[in-house]
């Protein structure tokens, strides 16, 4: 009704054009701040202070500015993010990505020109590769 | 099965009468004719509808457009009843959006009977169907103070239960009036980026069981294509409460 009426172009800017119904979508220009929670798939293009949690697919795209501990079952990092990143599966860094902070995921990918200032702990099944060498 | 017809007073012009007297004689023919209650000025919609669902009615049917259903939807999801609908006149894509057609072929509809129960919201201590829009620019929307979602730079909020009606193409704003969710739909007006640059407005979207929004003053809304003012809002979903005679064209 809104848009109807300012008859605006308007756009889910970069990742969220690849959203699916019942994913949350965080534009640009739109800010979240506190402890933020979804059981769905993710897409932020927007900035978001606190935390961020969801065990779906995080989506971070390139004009995301994220202030927060993140969690996620699987994520990709276009943006900047200043916290540390948990990652149950695959965690994809792509060239524009800058994080500050510590990451864990299970599957690691870096491509080159992104941006990690942090420390990486890899697990498999729970375990870290120390631990899994303990046995 | 009992029918209660709630005529908006607007059908009750010379205009419809030919359309209205084409209702009446196929509600006849097919056998589902009922009583019949017309709004009017000073006749209170909510108490008219009550009235009947005591007095044994057990299937209310909406003859008008949206606004009519509107002014009834301050009782129907309460009545425990099924709603149908028979569309006349202009500003009926509730019907579209329903699958019901204009005037004497929504008694067919009606007839076969396919029913859905849908999710309505609640807005304060009023019952939508389709959205609430915000056109505040500094409003901020609170979920239970956990989380808060903010436009810096302006912009307007949608939260759509059945969908926002107003598009151009209907199947635009629509959302899933099944999932115990409200979709709330978040537009963002990005600043220009050069002096021949073009203004830009993003928009997110959120689905949210409950959400406040809070501004810097009173707050206009549009309800259910109706404006309302409030001083704050709360907006919450509530989950299968309307039991809706739908047809099969129906775009949810």
């Amino acid at each position: 009704m809104l848009m109807a009426i300012f008859n605006k172009g308007h756009e889910g800017s970069g990742g969220s054009q690849n959203a699916i119904a019942g994913d949350t979508v965080i534009a640009q220009g739109v800010r979240v701040e506190g402890q933020f929670k979804s059981d769905g798939n993710v897409v932020i293009e927007g900035e978001v202070k606190g935390s961020i949690a969801t065990s779906q697919h995080l989506m971070v795209g390139g004009t995301a500015h994220i202030i927060a501990e993140v969690a996620a079952g699987s994520a990709d990092i276009s943006g900047i993010i200043e916290g540390n990143i948990q990652v149950a599966g695959k965690l994809e860094l792509r060239a524009t990505a800058q994080v500050i902070g510590d990451i864990s995921a299970e599957d690691l990918m870096i491509e080159s020109g992104a941006i990690l200032n942090g420390r990486v702990t890899m697990k498999r099944g729970g375990e870290t590769a120390s631990e899994e060498a303990a046995g | 099965m009992s029918y209660f017809y709630v005529y908006d007073k607007f059908v009750q012009e010379k205009r419809y009468e030919r359309e209205i007297i084409r209702v009446e004689q196929k509600l006849t023919d097919i056998g589902i004719q009922g009583k019949v209650g017309r709004l009017a000025l000073f006749r209170n919609a909510v108490e008219l509808v009550r009235d009947e669902v005591r007095r044994g009615a057990t299937t209310i049917v909406v003859v008008g457009n949206d606004a009519t259903f509107h002014q009834l939807m301050g009782v129907l999801p309460e009545l425990g009843i099924a709603v149908g609908f028979i569309p006349v006149g202009d500003s009926c894509r509730i019907s579209q959006v329903l699958g019901v057609p204009p005037g004497a072929e929504a008694c067919d509809v009606l007839s076969a009977r396919l029913t859905e129960t849908l999710d309505v919201g609640k807005i304060n201590n009023q019952y939508f169907l389709t959205s609430v829009d915000v056109f505040h620019q500094n409003a901020v929307l609170d979920i239970d103070g956990k989380f808060k979602i903010s436009t810096p730079t302006g912009g307007g909020i949608e939260v759509r239960n059945l969908g926002s009606l107003g598009y151009k193409d209907l199947k635009e704003g629509l959302a899933d009036p099944r999932d115990g969710k409200l979709d709330t739909i978040i537009f963002a007006d990005l600043p220009k980026e050069g002096i021949f640059s073009k203004s830009r407005t993003t928009q997110s979207s959120i689905p949210l069981h409950h959400l406040n929004i809070v501004g810097e003053g009173p707050l206009t809304a549009i309800v259910d294509g109706v404006e309302c003012k409030f001083e704050n809002i709360r907006i919450e979903a509530v989950p299968k409460i309307l039991k809706v005679i739908t047809g099969k064209g129906r775009l949810v």
